[in-house]
């Protein structure tokens, strides 16, 4: 084995598992992922690592569907009856390994085949027996066979017996050359047709045998039939071999040869006639290319697996941001008035003498205005309506409006995981149905509202955004003093001509009241119309609310649900895959050398 | 079976016509759809011939057995892999009309069956696979065939498997060679994996069929076959066709119940918690409501006086009563005139609900008391209902749907208490007021008055006295003052009883809606329709059992 090629798969088949224990925490992901990988870990773990004290020796399975004759066949090449011969289907249900003395010895000290548990063959009846245990590999000498072959007797693949099937195709993976024992009756059947086709793709020898052939016309119906197979498997014009139909057939294993059907030599002869070194090598490179090709479309089924599994994540996080926007955070206080106060705390001295006296006039006039239209036009619904919330009202509307968002973003996942198949559906239905929105909504309601009274959070806040607008735009800030100033100064300017003009009589007493009506008025209808439009200090709260409700449910209610999504989509991100990829490139690279 | 099977065919029939909100057993509808599709042909047929699928893996005989059976070459057997491509039906003259598009021989004594034989169920061809899961299908009775080397392959039980229970089984070993081996082992097996077998026939077809065509009499090397020929010619009579037939179907109809109470039994816990969930949102909901619709319509007091005061107007009798009815009709007189009006506007709730108690026709249609806070109510609560709807496996109710269900529940409660009770309360009370009794006492007074003011101008007449210059002026003065005086007392009298009339009302509204569902009634009965649907799915379980 050349050197680079044996190192580099060692670190791939580490690399696999790494992977594979790294997607521990979802099993029924890894469960799908791995599924239909069988065949080519098969050939990675019992055929290109364990390649190790093998050199120049052939290992040749019998293999084929069951009740085919293939311990019949095995006990013919070993020159003894060695596997017991049962007339029952899915008889071996243990492989049995045959080599002379010093390849047994090999066998026994595990180092031809590695991954079995190999035992000395002391009772033929064991082989038969469906309850020992499954990895075992039954080694039994024979001098008769010559140093360059061992030979193996395999459970079917095609019966019920669907634990046979596993271990046929693990031993399988070890062989070089595979006899491929056919019947009339099988050797059109596709589990058959399809496990060769699949051995041969991967490099190994196939020698199809039709086994209880009619020998009339010297098995011209066998010979087509073999014919059939090779085209269907895809073998070309591979030696070929009959055996006829004759209960009395292997009866004596050591004078039984079986004959060529291509007009070669019988098996025996061509079995000790291969060249081992240029099997061995042409064996293993096919092999590998094939494993490679595998182990290729393996990673980019893990690629799609990622892919899917990040979809659902990010479609899951985005919708918070979704939700989230849908929180309309009220203040619960007028903002219009917000600005004016702010102005009215930056005058100075006289200015906020007369600042203080129209608002309490305008607030006065404006008790008496409402009283006078209540009683005047009674009606409860305005009442109702117009009456600001409380403290706790606001804090009770709002957590409200956060729980309702709060259990529509649930609904939505819910209705999405239900409707997602495959193992992503599965992680994300687990910790949705265990995820309780009556505890988390609290936590979510303590996270978004951190204080108690809305209103004077928002003040407060809206208070900062002002005093920073005020430090930033000095320019600005000194045409709106001056509009203040000539606000404040208008009234009081036009009552004193106008008393002097009219000697005093009863206009002044007017424009006491009506002055500062005038500011006022003047003063809200800039507010309401510019004031927030100008320095917005309403939206960065609200999006600052926003963005602690999107934060609280992404650390209450998201983390939960998406942690085992996310666990198990880790192992695709990091190392263990990357690794995985490396090796594989290397493997190729090391090939191609 | 103590109902008929076409009865529960109709009953299954009414649960695969469900359309609700039940995402779990919406989703199993389409296979229950197809499930009663097939029982129905079955039920159709049960008077039917019986049909007998020989299946078995390529080259297992099962063509020989066939020829075997008729005596004749019908079906092409040979060595070479795989033979038979169609299936092919072996019918007595005038029955298998319903294999169209398959190979048909009618020429077979056995009058009662019709023998198919389908290709192999294990080669490389895959379209055969699917001719004899379509042959499967149709028939009623399989016999498996097997030989030495293929009785016990994963292909041809893969295909048997989900028709556990729904067919009858024979087994039949082809080429057998006398001996008990492969009978014993494979009948071990097929116990093993569940399968049940009625029959077990042995038989070397070939020399049979080879008998037959020498016109020879049976032997011993033919093993069961002429069992098998008596079997199929004697034993499948009439009343054992039918009971095959009968256990097929109800086997299928097992299966089928199984699958939806297996979907039942993980819904039914989640439906009391759901149940749990609507009730209290639904207390809640209705205490609410009734407080909207108290601080919005009973906290009007114009309303109850003027509803009182119209039915006063056109009760009262009397003097005072006839002054109330004036100054009443004055009153009235603006809303009279935008009555009248062509363009007037819809009023709001209260308007509304004036017009309901009093006249009936308006405003019939279109009431609408306290929408906008309603619609919030539900928004409230949407939510959590759709939480709970979603975790209980349904389609969550929609938002706009079940707002606008409530509104109009509580608008249609409100308006029928407002045109019957409430409206009933405000007569009662303007009768009350309005009776002679009522009238003969607060016309006493003023009655009395006119009387001595005229007995005191006779009596004058007579004692030749001349009146008081300012006589007929004092006594209009006070007779205009006790009118007054008791129109005053009259209306004290009204306000107060449209104040009781408001207060039974009230009661009234109460009881309309808290005592009985106001929301969620979409819900509520979308549950109740599974609960139904379970009930019913149960009781045909215990019916096939």
């Amino acid at each position: 084995m050349p050197e680079p090629l044996g190192t580099e798969l060692e670190r791939f088949a580490q690399a696999l598992d790494r992977f594979r224990e790294a997607l521990g925490s979802a099993p029924e992901l890894r469960r799908a992922l791995f599924a239909g990988s069988e065949e080519w870990t098969g050939l990675l773990s019992y055929k290109l690592l364990p390649h190790l004290a093998g050199e120049g020796c052939l290992v040749v399975a019998v293999a084929g569907g069951t009740n085919t004759g293939k311990s019949t066949v095995f006990n013919i090449l070993v020159g003894q009856t060695t596997s017991p011969v049962r007339t029952t289907a899915a008889a071996t249900c243990r492989p049995v390994l045959a080599g002379n003395a010093k390849r047994a010895q090999q066998a026994l000290d595990a180092l031809l085949l590695p991954e079995f548990k190999p035992t000395p063959l002391q009772d033929a009846e064991s082989i038969v027996r469906r309850d020992s245990v499954e990895d075992t590999l039954y080694v039994t000498e024979n001098a008769a066979l010559p140093d360059t072959l061992v030979v193996l007797d395999t459970p079917d693949v095609d019966s019920i017996d669907l634990t046979n099937w596993t271990v046929a195709d693990n031993i399988r993976a070890t062989g070089d050359v595979l006899i491929a024992i056919l019947t009339a009756e099988k050797y059109k059947d596709e589990r058959v047709v399809a496990y060769f086709r699949e051995a041969h793709a991967a490099g190994r020898i196939v020698l199809p045998l039709m086994n209880k052939a009619d020998p009339a016309n010297a098995y011209a119906s066998a010979v087509s039939q073999l014919e059939e197979f090779r085209k269907d498997v895809g073998l070309g014009d591979a030696a070929s071999f009959v055996a006829p139909h004759d209960f009395s057939f292997g009866e004596d294993p050591a004078s039984t040869t079986i004959a060529s059907a291509t007009g070669g030599a019988p098996l025996r002869a061509h079995l000790n006639g291969l060249d081992v070194g240029e099997i061995k090598q042409r064996v293993f490179r096919d092999t590998v290319t094939h494993f490679l090709a595998e182990a290729e479309t393996f990673l980019d089924k893990a690629a799609t697996t990622q892919r899917k599994l990040e979809e659902v994540a990010v479609d899951f996080d985005g919708r918070i941001e979704g939700y989230a926007e849908r929180y309309d955070p009220a203040p619960g206080a007028a903002v219009g008035g917000l600005f004016h106060e702010f102005v009215q705390k930056k005058r100075s001295g006289l200015g906020r003498a007369i600042g203080t006296a129209s608002t309490s006039v305008a607030r006065g006039v404006g008790a008496v205005g409402r009283a006078a239209r209540r009683a005047m036009f009674p009606s409860p619904e305005t009442d109702a309506e117009a009456a600001a919330p409380d403290a706790d009202q606001l804090h009770s509307r709002h957590a409200q409006a956060l729980e309702r968002h709060t259990r529509d973003l649930v609904t939505s996942w819910i209705e999405t995981a239900r409707r997602t198949e495959g193992p992503a559906g599965d992680l994300l239905r687990a910790p949705i149905d265990a995820l309780d929105v009556d505890v988390a909504v609290p936590k979510i309601v303590a996270a978004t509202l951190r204080a108690e009274n809305i209103s004077d959070e928002f003040r407060a806040h809206a208070e900062r955004t002002l005093e920073e607008w005020w430090e930033k735009h000095p320019g600005r800030r000194r045409a709106i003093e001056a509009l203040d100033r000539v606000l404040l100064i208008m009234p009081a300017a036009i009552a004193a001509p106008m008393s002097i003009y009219t000697a005093g009589v009863g206009v002044p007493e007017v424009m006491t009241v009506a002055g500062p009506l005038v500011e006022q008025f003047v003063a809200r209808v800039v507010e309401y119309q510019f004031g927030d439009a100008m320095f917005d200090f309403l939206s960065p709260w609200r999006a600052e609310q926003r963005a602690a409700f999107a934060a609280a449910l992404r650390t209450h209610v998201a983390e939960p649900v998406l942690q085992p999504l996310r666990e198990a989509a880790a192992p695709f991100a990091g190392t263990p895959l990357q690794e995985l990829r490396e090796a594989h490139d290397a493997c190729r690279k090391a090939l191609l050398s | 079976m103590p109902q008929s099977l076409a009865e529960l065919i109709t009953r299954l029939d009414h649960i695969a016509a469900y359309d609700g909100p039940w995402v779990q057993l919406r989703d199993a509808l389409p296979r229950l759809r197809d499930q009663i599709g097939e029982l129905r042909d079955r039920e159709d047929a049960l008077e039917d011939v019986l049909v007998i699928a020989l299946v078995g893996g390529s080259g297992v005989g099962k063509s020989t057995l066939l020829n075997a059976l008729a005596g004749d070459t019908l079906a092409r057997a040979s060595e070479f892999r795989p033979c038979t491509t169609q299936p092919m039906v072996y019918a007595p003259p005038g029955a298998g009309a319903a294999f169209e598009g398959w190979e048909r021989v009618t020429g077979s004594a056995l009058e009662h069956l019709v023998i198919i034989d389908t290709p192999d169920s294990d080669t490389i061809v895959r379209e055969h696979r699917a001719r004899v899961v379509d042959v499967l299908r149709q028939c009623d009775l399989i016999f498996v065939c097997g030989s030495r080397e293929k009785y016990l392959d994963e292909a041809t039980w893969s295909l048997l498997r989900p028709l556990q229970g729904e067919r009858a089984l024979v087994c039949i070993e082809t080429k057998a060679q006398g001996d008990n081996v492969i009978r014993d082992h494979w009948q071990q097996r097929i116990r093993e994996q569940g399968f049940e077998v009625t029959d077990y026939f042995q038989v070397a077809a070939i020399k049979s069929l080879d008998r037959k065509l020498a016109g020879q009499a049976p032997g011993p090397e033919e093993l069961d076959f002429p069992k098998l020929e008596e079997f199929l010619r004697k034993e499948l009579s009439v009343e054992r066709i039918r009971r095959i037939k009968r256990s097929n179907a109800t086997g299928l109809l097992t299966k089928t119940v199984q699958s939806l109470t297996s979907r039942i039994a993980e819904t039914m816990p989640r439906l009391d918690a759901l149940d749990k969930t609507l009730e209290d949102a639904e207390g809640r909901i209705a205490k609410e409501a009734l407080a909207v619709v108290e601080r919005r319509l009973f906290t009007e007091p114009h309303l109850w006086a003027f509803a009182l005061g119209r039915e006063l107007s056109l009760r009262a009798k009397g003097i005072v009563g006839t002054c109330y009815r004036l100054i009443e009709a004055a009153r009235s007189l603006p809303a009279r005139i935008s009555g009248w009006s062509p363009w007037r506007a819809v009023g709001g709730g209260g308007k509304q609900a004036a017009a309901l108690l009093t006249e009936k026709d308006l405003f019939q249609d279109d009431l609408n008391i306290a929408s906008d806070e309603i619609g919030h109510l539900y928004d409230a609560h949407h939510s959590e209902i759709a939480l709970a709807f979603a975790k209980a496996g349904f389609d969550p109710p929609e938002h706009s749907g079940g707002a606008d269900a409530l509104r109009d529940a509580v608008n249609a409660r409100v308006a029928e208490l407002l045109r019957g009770p409430a409206r009933d309360a405000v007569q009662r009370q303007a009768r009350r007021l309005s009776n002679w009794g009522v009238a003969l006492l607060a016309d006493a007074l003023p009655t009395a008055f006119i009387a001595y003011a005229g007995y005191n101008i006779v009596i004058r007449y007579f004692r030749e006295e001349a009146l008081q210059d300012n006589f007929l002026w004092h006594t209009a003065a006070v007779l205009v003052l006790l009118v007054g005086l008791e129109l005053f007392v009259f209306s004290l009298l009204a306000r107060s009883a449209a104040w009781s009339a408001r207060r039974s009302a009230l009661r009234a509204l109460r009881v309309a809606l808290a005592g009985t569902a106001v929301a969620f009634q979409e819900e509520k009965k979308a549950i109740s329709e599974v609960r139904d649907l379970a009930q019913q799915i149960q009781e045909i379980e215990a019916a096939i059992q």
